[in-house]
């Protein structure tokens, strides 16, 4: 019994003083412990973030999200419009492939869409009650929405092969009447007598026997 | 009154008018013989039997004769280079590199038996003419370019008085230019130079001529079937030895004339085609008549159907004489070409002229206004891809009342009429 007693004390403990020692914050510029690795300042590396959106996000002031997020729907749309300008672009080339796989892309930006837009009501509402959690949570909502998005959009664009504004060389092919007989061509063209060069003929002499034989 | 033999006679040749046939358009061009990379010649080999109801140009005594004509034709060009065409899936091959030189030259042998051997001038007119043409133009694509056209001509006429000899006479144009073409090439400027020889073969009475022109010309070519030009040049034309070759007879006077004029070839419609210009031309002259007038010149083309066409032309100029100082031609003309079946062409065309002569010296009245005219139909029918048959009909008819007073009264009008038919192979 007693024994009992004591593994509970000592769990109880333990629970206890984990979550202080959890709680407290990282030492600023404190030398490590011997042995330890070396710590990450992200200050110092910015290529060291490895935090995801949410967690980074977290920290936002409900202003700052409220603009990110209207920015993260603003390029959902853009990537919605490319996507339906690609399904244009295999429904003028006929290729059935290519349809099928941008309509299934297309069809997650929409909905991707619709959830990042649900989200940013949800996250309005939240903003007026003052749930900071809740508006935590929509605006994460709305993050990996538009991640998923602009993954959807690279595979419609995968689907066509190419960048669809990167035409390549041009190869303009002009379609005009069709003129056989140019007259720029003519061969007398600005002739000052007016006749073809190859059909001038000679001045022949005009008179009837003015040099006959008497 | 006509003389109708029917054969065994010598007539002479038509020669002058038909110099040019041998650049008529021809029913078929063979494949050609390749005589160096790059350059192939085209044969055309033709003979031909007919008759001339006027072989001496009489208004009177007319003398007829049937007649066999041997034509000997060819045509040689380089080569021209065009970009090689796109395969699907691999890149487009390099632009090819700009021609150094272009040229292109042809020309047609013609040698005629009068079949009226009773009679000796008629006989005697047998002959060969010829007709070559030549072209070069160095750098086509470049800013500066180097142009040069040469035409020679040998034009065989019998008299217009039954005699053995004829007015035979040979001719050569030479034209060489400078062109400037900037950018886009739908600018240029041309400088150039054109000689003009005209010398008669033996005791003909008619001055030999060497006509010299320097001129500057410009084209725009606004559209691409758009051009407008501009032309302007001075002549220094004058006789080639004596001006006066038989005592009495015909004098040839120098002159300095002058010519501007500015024009536009241009499509109206898909089918309707439009080609004008206008000018004005001074020329004064040593002795004589000289001109100072304008230049005038339309011509209408319409397609009416993909197989025919016809164009319609005016025209009114002074051009430098053998018979005169100078003559002012009123030209009119209609052209027709059709394909009534695939496998036959006609083409024919009517020609009216109102022409004045002016400065006439020495042998009758310094004026005289002839109407002439000239009507043409012609036939070919293909009849493989090598041979082909043709038919052709000619008229000329030149009504004056000019006549001269030098060794007596004579009236140059005259009629003549010529059909010929044969067979031609184009190699």
């Amino acid at each position: 019994m007693r024994a009992r007693t004591l593994v509970a004390a000592i769990i109880g403990a333990g629970f206890a003083g984990g979550g202080i020692l959890y709680a407290q914050p990282a030492p600023a510029g404190g030398t490590p412990a011997p042995g330890a690795p070396a710590p990450v300042d992200p200050a110092a590396d910015p290529t060291a973030d490895v935090s995801l959106p949410s967690e980074k996000d977290a920290n936002l002031s409900p202003q700052e999200m409220a603009t990110n997020a209207d920015r993260l729907i603003g390029e959902m749309e853009a990537t919605h419009r490319h996507t339906l300008e690609l399904q244009a672009s295999a429904k003028q080339a006929k290729d059935v492939i290519k349809l099928n796989c941008v309509n299934e892309n297309l069809l997650a930006v929409k909905q991707l869409l619709n959830i990042a837009d649900e989200a940013k009501t949800n996250f309005t509402g939240a903003k007026v009650q003052g749930d900071r959690s809740e508006m935590v949570h929509q605006f994460g909502q709305i993050t990996i929405a538009s991640e998923k998005s602009k993954e959807a959009g690279a595979e419609a664009q995968a689907c066509i092969g190419e960048e669809l504004y990167f035409l390549g060389k041009n190869d303009v092919e002009v379609t005009g009447p069709d003129v056989k007989h140019d007259p720029t061509k003519d061969g007398d063209v600005g002739n000052s007598s007016g006749e073809d060069s190859f059909e001038v003929g000679l001045e022949d002499p005009a008179y009837a026997s003015p040099f006959a034989p008497l | 009154m006509m003389k109708l033999k029917t054969a065994l006679v010598a007539a002479s040749a038509a020669a002058g008018l038909y110099a040019g046939s041998a650049h008529a358009q021809e029913a078929l061009e063979g494949h050609g013989v390749e005589i160096s990379p790059g350059t192939v010649l085209h044969p055309n080999l033709g003979a031909e039997f007919g008759v001339i109801d006027n072989v001496f140009y009489e208004q009177d005594t007319t003398v007829t004769s049937s007649l066999i004509r041997l034509t000997a034709n060819f045509a040689i060009a380089s080569e021209k280079i065009t970009a090689e065409e796109p395969v699907p899936g691999e890149e487009p091959a390099n632009e090819p590199a700009p021609q150094t030189f272009q040229f292109r030259a042809s020309g047609g042998l013609r040698y005629e038996e009068f079949l009226y051997y009773d009679n000796f001038s008629t006989a005697a007119q047998r002959n060969l003419a010829f007709d070559t043409q030549a072209h070069l133009q160095v750098y086509p694509e470049g800013t500066w370019s180097f142009i040069a056209d040469d035409r020679l001509t040998r034009d065989i006429r019998p008299r217009n008085f039954e005699d053995p000899s004829s007015t035979n006479r040979i001719d050569n144009l030479l034209d060489l230019g400078l062109r400037y073409q900037p950018g886009g090439r739908s600018l240029s400027g041309t400088l150039r130079y054109q000689n003009m020889l005209d010398v008669f073969e033996g005791a003909s009475g008619v001055a030999n001529r060497m006509n010299h022109t320097l001129g500057a010309r410009a084209d725009w070519q606004w559209l691409p079937y758009t051009r407008f030009f501009a032309d302007a040049n001075v002549g220094f034309f004058g006789p080639l030895g004596s001006a006066q070759p038989i005592g009495g007879g015909l004098v040839k006077a120098s002159s300095v004339p002058i010519r501007g004029l500015v024009g536009v070839a241009t499509v109206l419609s898909e089918p309707l085609t439009l080609k004008a210009h206008a000018g004005w031309a001074y020329g004064s002259y040593s002795a004589g008549e000289g001109f100072n007038g304008p230049l005038f010149d339309a011509e209408l083309g319409y397609a009416y159907s993909p197989l025919g066409r016809v164009v319609l032309e005016y025209n009114y100029d002074y051009e430098d004489s053998v018979n005169a100082n100078y003559y002012r031609d009123h030209k009119f003309t209609a052209k027709l070409d059709q394909q009534i079946i695939e496998k036959l062409l006609v083409t024919g065309g009517v020609d009216l002229r109102l022409r004045g002569y002016r400065g006439i010296t020495d042998i009758g009245m310094p004026n005289r206004d002839d109407v002439i005219f000239s009507g043409t139909a012609r036939a070919q029918y293909v009849l493989t891809d090598r041979y082909y048959l043709t038919a052709t009909y000619r008229a000329w008819i030149d009504q004056t009342n000019y006549v001269t007073n030098f060794q007596g009264m004579d009236d140059p009008s005259y009629t003549r009429q010529e059909f010929m038919a044969g067979a031609h192979a184009a190699f």
